[in-house]
């Protein structure tokens, strides 16, 4: 019974509604902030799927979205298909598999430990939660991008300066210049994903244990549907 | 405003003909092999096929074009580095390589159809059936599908909202009601399928139906209230007046 949890409409509409905000999200043109710099929404959206549904239905959302774009062109820059995935940067889209499962599961694990209750305290658990992401995400795609340009992983010993060509290499080219937007958008994902359970407690299944332990109802999947809407 | 259209043709050549796990198995295979094997001559010789490949699927020129861009850049990149460092063998096998992987990716990817590819995902989905039924994939996908510009509306419209309120470079004003507004959508989707039961279908039919009714005996009367239409046994009820009026009218 437990391994049909996933299976009810509501956790279908929910996995494929994300799905689709990924895709979405990786389509629009990124939000300009103050400076001006364009702020892409794609890892932004990945990790707010997985902080909202879950790691399972997070994991389930990251790979539609990946199956979608071997027919659309739903990859960042409207890029689609195979090409996109045996590429040089796909290795940071296999990442995202990784990210959601991990971000997913601190998510939950907060959820259980009711952390997610105050606002302030389900931001910080939140936003702690997708920096986990990052360091995932890169641990996958910048080895493999080094590999398949046939860089060096870590910077050569004469490297001095950012123009400095002893620098190419997977951490300077593939992590380094990713890192403060990246940061940007899992805080700003954490926010967003407090701001949702909020608004929609029992996403992650912690209104549905209070209230199983107030009333000994028989807990189905339509009764947290119910909840999650109420 | 965001056009759908993937790379995909419909035509009759060798490569649209094949099977849909042949052409994947085949990517797989030389995508292996060429990343194996380091011989600049091997790396040339495998991206001549993969380009002769990909111009028989007969592409669109222009998305094409696009598509090969940005690798050729990156394999122009990667080269020019490694010549910089004085190694023009290993600059050749991995410029080689990158370009073609990229070509044999977009020839499959132009001679493959949505629905061949998606019974591929079915067939290899199958050993996993128990947790994915094939109707319920197929029914992510749609769903999926559905609500792309419906989440690309969200965004646009959250977007003008927040400039409307000034707020256009403010991530929150404009990220906080997208994602709400996702989730309601979501919820409502659910909601709506549960209502017409149709990811319940599949569920129930593998459960006892012991425990099922006992459920639904105990349960109190449940906040989403079913169609009492959906609980009756649809193939029995019809039928049987039917029969006995057939049986009437033959003895009649």
């Amino acid at each position: 019974m437990s391994q049909h949890r996933g299976l009810t409409g509501q956790s279908i509409a929910l996995v494929a509604v994300f799905a689709a905000f990924i895709a979405a999200a990786s389509m629009v043109p990124g939000i300009e902030l103050l400076g001006g710099v364009p702020l892409t929404l794609q890892t932004f959206a990945v990790v707010l799927a997985a902080l909202v549904l879950g790691p399972w239905r997070g994991l389930a959302a990251v790979a539609v979205y990946l199956l979608m774009g071997l027919f659309l062109p739903v990859f960042a820059g409207r890029a689609s298909g195979l090409e996109v995935l045996v590429g040089p940067s796909g290795g940071y889209l296999i990442g995202f598999l990784l990210a959601a499962v991990v971000v997913g599961g601190l998510a939950q694990l907060g959820a259980r430990m009711g952390r997610l209750r105050g606002s302030v305290r389900a931001t910080f658990w939140l936003v702690g939660s997708g920096l986990v992401s990052i360091p995932v995400i890169y641990a996958v795609g910048a080895p493999w991008l080094a590999y398949r340009l046939g860089l060096p992983m870590l910077p050569g010993p004469d490297c001095s300066g950012l123009l400095d060509i002893d620098c190419a290499s997977g951490v300077t080219l593939g992590v380094v210049p990713f890192i403060p937007g990246d940061i940007l958008k899992v805080v700003v994902a954490g926010i967003v994903a407090a701001a949702i359970h909020r608004a929609y407690p029992g996403l992650l299944g912690a209104a549905r244990r209070v209230t199983a332990a107030s009333s000994a109802a028989p807990s189905d999947q339509e009764d947290e549907a119910a909840r999650a809407t109420a | 405003m965001i056009t759908l259209l993937g790379i995909y043709r419909p035509a009759r050549t060798p490569l649209h003909l094949a099977p849909a796990w042949f052409k994947m198995l085949m990517l797989l295979g030389i995508s292996i092999a060429s990343l194996a094997i380091s011989d600049p001559v091997t790396s040339l010789g495998i991206l001549a096929a993969s380009l002769l490949l990909l111009a028989s699927t007969k592409p669109p020129l222009k998305a094409t074009l696009k598509g090969m861009a940005l690798i050729t850049v990156l394999a122009v990149m990667a080269a020019g580095f490694q010549i910089w460092l004085g190694d023009y063998v290993r600059a050749l096998d991995l410029a080689g390589d990158l370009i073609a992987i990229s070509a044999l990716a977009l020839a499959v990817t132009s001679s493959t159809s949505m629905a061949q590819m998606m019974d591929l995902v079915v067939a290899l989905a199958r050993p996993i059936r128990w947790i994915l039924p094939p109707e319920t994939l197929g029914l992510l996908v749609a769903l999926t599908l559905r609500a792309i510009p419906e989440a690309a509306q969200i965004l646009t419209e959250s977007r003008v909202a927040a400039r409307a309120r000034g707020l256009e470079r403010d991530p929150r004003a404009i990220l906080i009601p997208s994602g709400a507004r996702t989730v309601g959508f979501a919820l409502q989707l659910g909601q709506a399928l549960h209502a017409r039961g149709i990811a319940e279908h599949g569920r129930s039919s593998r459960r006892d139906p012991a425990p099922e009714r006992d459920a639904e005996t105990e349960a109190p009367a449940p906040l989403l209230a079913e169609p009492p239409v959906r609980e009756m046994p649809s193939e029995e009820i019809p039928e049987v007046p039917k029969l006995s009026r057939r049986e009437r009218r033959r003895q009649g």
